[in-house]
């Protein structure tokens, strides 16, 4: 079966059709084309016909009539819609005319720097000018990087490059910050929450090298579907930009396919496993042939389900395509190779982690099985946009696992398919981030009094600065005193600490198969850990935690393995705390998290039994965040036995885990949900909600102020669950005999909203959301 | 609650680990006319002011058992090879040199990091003259890096120690950042001497370290009182910025008085022992490195007289072993086999060989040039008896690599000897 007759044949199986909640169809969109523009240089436009291109896309052709203009662009397109040319033409135009002009090219990871870097190669060989085009990163040789400094035209880095490894050393980039033209900021969006915040300032500080040096860029930024790109490219480059999202490129048409997994049991809301149903529907689609791509939340799942489906396919196809897994972790070599399989369609399905939302070319594949709904809309168009080629059918299905938040999306698809994808929100005036990035500035180049950078009370920073011996102030500049390098102190991600390698030492030779970063590596590495790459099963033998490594040893057993993780938490400091008339006292402070991977589970490949446990010693990992809390009066608990607290409590948290995300446009592994029925620190029952990233970045100083609609939406999701005592969908699986626990959580929220005598009268209006705009 | 920037950043400032540094007494007024002179004078000129102490010492003076008028017989074209400079040989005089040594603000790197104190010796009216120019605040770099590039631009042969990778650069970004016109693709391209590596080279096998205060001691014989330990030097700038006390500052003055002492000194040493080793007296290890020295400059048999010499005072095991592999591998190259075989064997028939190196010599010796298949297995076997019983354990991979090796070369072996066979 060919991809419309597959989907023909899923509209007649009536099984399949019960579990759809939505089908939406997007009819095929005709090509809109423009002329080559009148400045570009003919020996270029001789090349692009060469390859077949005769003429532009209309985003393309509007965009270069932009930047011709020297303006800022954000330009907004699909995946697989011809974006790179909308830079690269203005980029070697103007070497073409001045052989002193430089470029920057910024890429969030490194892969994608490599996928550029060939793309414009070939592009220059074809041109058969010497123009040179460099990836300048953390594997570049030593001994080229001179060469890249002083004569590269065109420089491909990522922001922590730019950050850590160009900007504190700029008088080795003269050529390149005097000459600087464009800067090139591709994949904008993802520079949203922390990332974005850092970038926002890593620009800030390139403009006033740039400054320094005399060059005043251009900016030409990409970005994926998302609700504000043009107030987003404004925030992160403090200037005006103009936006481009009229998109040129046809499109063939396409099928979104929203899959709730059948209830098995209705009263305790089980659900089908999503991870089962996706691989029955992804293993539909690979064994007709139809290259498709799948999406899992987790590195486990991605490896659960290419052993699964690896299983399934070689049987009914002697093997004759594969299937990959891809996922952080693999090693650049493989995930390149990866890359080309699918590209030249020699393997036929990969699953994936986000890793593969971003803009690897991996050309455009034909169906795609999302498990789990990615977290956020623009995540899901842009998971969903992998599928899709410009003249034939495609299709996505999103299938729903049984959290809340994924359930509300499937039961009401119109909120997905109406809503505007997220905003991508920065904070870049945060002032743990922006303290950081003045000191690197303050390294790079003194300031000068009365200087701007980001906040108007940036000499109040700088003088505390001077406080803390940090800076010195002498006649109007302010001078870094300190013998340190501060940016090597600040990482752009958050969780990027040194990686933990993974050693194969199944034979003598030593192989390195793997790396993971070092927060997963307890969860994932833990001795007896069953580690499952590219579908192989391996065993851990040691873990040298000091040494960040582990060695494997190959395996061949019928389960997986699966870590608990165990959080507590401490009070440090409290910053502000209100206490409300219902008695709720909310806190916003300091705290210490301690993590601890303390057991771990064998789960058996498809029933999902439990097989035994074994204990992990491990030691635990520290982090300082700030957190908001919420302490709970004897007023309102102090009906309930500890254990229906317990339960109460628990299924609360499960909630506002969930939600909490959707009011802070984050992901879910921003922030977490702690509870103590009896906090040592307050005395009372207390909810915790810390930030996941050290020192915090503001959601829980968001949450302090918006608690009560959080608190509401929880409040409506569980009262308009289904199930009778709870379910993974609201406060999770059902606890004790009873079945109060879903009661209990209603009553608790209730009095902590201080409307119990009210309650259940919003029935009528529930899914209005309050925070769609 | 609202709460002020100021405690916002102290809360800040404890979450993440920062240690505020302890609150000192009131800062002492930073006004120019307030900074001293440091036993120097203020020089002043367009550029601002700054600080400029100079000392001189006699051509008769000396640092540890060398004499200052030993650099009358430096020999310009044998500098070119001992310390491999790249440029076309020119002619320059002792006038030329310049010595150039910097105390930094910092050693992280970086462009946040300056050099507050650059010292310059060089050679003037029968005098060595040092001098030491110092920014006693941020404000007085300009015009410190402007006198220093006016005394460099004077002078075409630089001599540092470890300055190719740290004073040199450090000082080009500082001349960058600061617009100093300083042509940085010409200058000092064929006559920059780091004295470092020809340091290394010599004494790497007698020394743990090669660092500047080690040769001092151990080379020089000069020894130092009250020395100021490097590291510490950034902290004692930091804080004479801030209270004005010149004890230590004074203290890191002298420490690069000595330095650049130390590097003539170093300089002057090396000559002799690259012009003229005989009379210099050298130790075993001493005749070894330069034996290396000059094998690196291409000159064979120079080298080859070296290790002579270092065997024959053969003083320790390890390095008289070193001198014949090298030795022995001249011999190869040369041709010379009968000198090299009896060198290896010599080294192989010992009891307690542990060295595959000899052993696999004398097994392609007897492979290639005497077809003797029989003895180059013997060979090859007890080469593969050592690792296997040595070295499995220790660098592992290596030793993975080398038995690959001698395996295939005994499976060659086999083959040919079994070739041979038949066409008898």
């Amino acid at each position: 079966m060919n991809i419309d007759q597959l989907i023909e044949f899923i509209h007649q199986d009536n099984s399949f059709m019960d579990n759809i909640t939505y089908w939406k169809t997007i009819e095929a969109k005709e090509a809109v084309y423009a002329p080559f523009p009148a400045w570009l240089d003919p020996e270029i436009i001789k090349v692009l016909k060469k390859r077949g291109i005769d003429r532009l896309y209309l985003h393309q052709a509007l965009t270069m009539d932009l930047v011709n203009k020297d303006k800022n662009v954000v330009i907004v397109t699909p995946t697989a819609s011809g974006k790179t040319l909308c830079y690269n033409l203005p980029v070697l135009n103007e070497i073409f005319k001045n052989d002193d002009a430089r470029s920057l090219y910024l890429f969030p990871t490194k892969a994608l720097s490599q996928d550029q870097v060939s793309e414009l190669h070939e592009m220059i060989t074809l041109l058969g000018r010497d123009i040179k085009t460099y990836t300048y990163d953390g594997d570049t040789p030593v001994t080229a990087r001179k060469a890249i400094r002083q004569a590269g035209h065109i420089v491909v880095t990522n922001p922590d490059m730019l950050h850590s490894g160009i900007m504190p050393h700029h008088t080795k980039w003269v050529k390149l910050f005097e000459n600087l033209k464009y800067v090139v900021i591709d994949e904008m969006h993802t520079y949203r929450g922390v990332f974005g915040s850092h970038m926002a300032n890593v620009i800030r500080r390139l403009k006033r090298i740039c400054r320094f040096y005399g060059s005043n860029p251009i900016f030409i930024c990409c970005s994926a579907t998302i609700a504000n790109p043009q107030e987003l490219a404004h925030r992160i480059i403090e200037e005006p930009v103009e936006l481009v999202d009229k998109n040129g490129a046809p499109m063939g048409k396409k099928h979104f396919i929203f899959y709730n997994p059948p209830l098995v049991n209705r009263e305790l809301g089980i659900r089908r496993s999503s991870l089962l149903e996706t691989r029955n529907i992804a293993s539909k689609l690979m064994t007709n042939g139809i290259q498709s791509i799948v999406f899992a939340r987790s590195r486990l799942a991605v490896e659960v389900l290419v052993t699964y489906l690896k299983e399934l396919i070689r049987d009914k196809l002697g093997n004759s395509k594969e299937i990959r897994g891809y996922r952080g972790g693999y090693l650049p070599t493989e995930r390149r190779q990866i890359e080309r399989g699918l590209r030249s369609g020699h393997i036929l399905g990969v699953v994936s982690t986000n890793a593969l939302e971003l803009g690897i070319d991996i050309g455009s594949l034909e169906a795609a099985v999302i498990c789990g709904y990615p977290g956020s809309i623009a995540s899901t168009w842009q998971q969903a946009g992998r599928a899709g080629r410009r003249s034939s059918t495609s299709m996505a299905v999103l299938v729903a696992s049984s959290n809340p938040l994924d359930q509300y999306i499937i039961q009401h698809p119109e909120y997905f398919l109406e809503s505007s994808p997220e905003s991508g929100l920065i904070s870049p005036n945060n002032l743990y981030i922006l303290l950081s990035h003045i000191k690197c500035a303050a390294f790079e180049l003194p300031f000068e009094d009365g200087e701007q950078f980001g906040v108007e009370t940036l000499g109040e920073i700088l003088a505390y600065l001077e406080d803390q011996r940090v800076l010195r102030h002498v006649g109007s500049r302010w001078y870094w005193m300190t013998d340190s390098f501060p940016a090597n102190a600040i990482s752009l991600r958050s969780a990027s600490e040194e990686n933990f390698i993974i050693i194969d030492i199944t034979r003598p030779e030593h192989r390195v198969i793997g790396e993971t970063d070092s927060f997963s590596a307890p969860m994932l590495l833990h001795e007896e850990a069953i580690y499952i790459h590219e579908g192989i099963q391996y065993q851990v033998e040691k873990l040298d935690f000091e040494e960040k490594k582990a060695y494997v040893r190959k395996v061949d057993v019928d389960y997986y393995t699966d870590a608990n993780l165990a959080v507590d938490l401490k009070v440090l400091d409290v910053f502000d705390e209100y206490k409300e008339a219902s008695g709720l006292t909310k806190t916003y402070g300091e705290v210490m998290v301690t993590a601890m991977v303390t057991m771990f589970k064998k789960i058996k490949f498809n029933t999902h039994e439990n097989l035994g446990w074994g204990r992990v010693h491990l030691p635990e990992m520290e982090m300082h965040t700030t957190a908001c809390w919420f302490s709970i009066p004897e007023s309102i608990t102090g009906q309930f036995s500890q254990d229906d607290l317990q339960n109460g409590l628990m299924g609360i948290a499960n909630v506002l885990g969930q939600i909490c995300p959707i009011f802070l446009m984050c992901d879910t592994r921003d922030i977490n949900v702690v509870y103590h029925t009896r906090s040592p620190f307050t005395r009372m029952p207390t909810l915790y909600i810390y930030d996941s990233h050290p020192g915090g970045v503001g959601f829980s100083n968001k949450i302090y102020e918006i608690y009560r609609d959080i608190l509401a939406k929880c409040r409506e999701i569980i009262e308009n669950c289904t199930c009778t005592g709870g379910c993974p969908s609201c406060i999770g699986p059902a606890v004790g005999e009873e079945n109060t626990a879903k009661d209990i959580a209603l009553e608790i929220l209730g009095g902590m909203l201080g409307d119990n005598g009210l309650k259940r009268k919003a029935k009528g209006n529930v899914y209005q959301l309050p925070f769609t705009t | 609650m609202i709460m002020g920037l100021r405690e916002k950043l102290k809360a800040m400032s404890t979450s993440c680990h920062l240690q505020p540094k302890p609150e000192r007494a009131e800062d002492i007024s930073q006004s120019s006319s307030d900074r001293g002179s440091l036993g120097g004078r203020v020089v002043s000129s367009q550029w601002g002011q700054h600080v400029c102490r100079i000392t001189k010492y006699p051509l008769n003076h000396s640092y540890g058992d060398i004499y200052f008028d030993g650099i009358l017989n430096v020999d310009n074209a044998q500098v070119y090879k001992w310390a491999r400079l790249e440029g076309d040989q020119e002619n320059y005089s002792m006038c030329d040199y310049v010595f150039l040594d910097t105390e930094t603000t910092g050693l992280s790197g970086g462009v946040g990091t300056l050099a507050f104190l650059i010292g310059l010796g060089y050679f003037e009216d029968d005098s060595f003259v040092i001098e030491q120019h110092l920014m006693r605040d941020f404000d007085e770099e300009l015009s410190m890096l402007n006198n220093v590039a006016s005394i460099m631009d004077k002078r075409r042969a630089l001599v540092t120690f470890n300055g190719k990778s740290y004073d040199y650069p450090l000082l080009e970004n500082r001349m960058i950042y600061n617009r100093i016109s300083w042509d940085m693709n010409s200058r000092y391209r064929g006559f920059h001497i780091d004295l470092l590596h020809p340091s290394r080279r010599i004494w790497s096998s007698l020394l743990d370290s090669c660092s500047l205060a080690s040769l001092e001691s151990n080379i020089l014989h000069a020894y130092r009182k009250d020395d100021i330990p490097g590291q510490d030097i950034p902290d004692i700038y930091y804080r004479y910025l801030e209270d004005r006390d010149e004890t230590f500052m004074l203290r890191v003055m002298d420490h690069n008085l000595m330095d650049i002492l130390a590097m003539l000194a170093l300089f002057i040493k090396l000559a002799n022992i690259n012009q003229n080793p005989e009379e210099v007296g050298l130790k075993c290890h001493e005749w070894f490195g330069l034996g290396k020295s000059l094998e690196v400059q291409g000159d064979e048999a120079k080298a080859l007289y070296c290790y002579l010499k270092c065997i024959e005072m053969g003083e320790t095991q390890y390095i008289t072993l070193s001198a014949k592999d090298r030795l022995a591998m001249i011999y190869k190259r040369q041709g010379r086999w009968q000198q090299a075989v009896q060198l290896w064997k010599s080294m192989a028939d010992r009891e307690e060989n542990f060295r595959v190196l000899p052993l696999i010599e004398i097994a392609k010796y007897y492979e290639h040039q005497e077809k003797n298949y029989e003895k180059a297995l013997l060979y090859t076997d007890k080469a593969m008896k050592i690792l296997t019983h040595t070295g499995m354990t220790r660098n592992a991979g290596k030793n993975i690599h080398a038995v690959k090796e001698i395996e295939h070369r005994r499976n060659r072996l086999i083959r040919k000897r079994k070739d041979d066979t038949r066409c008898l």
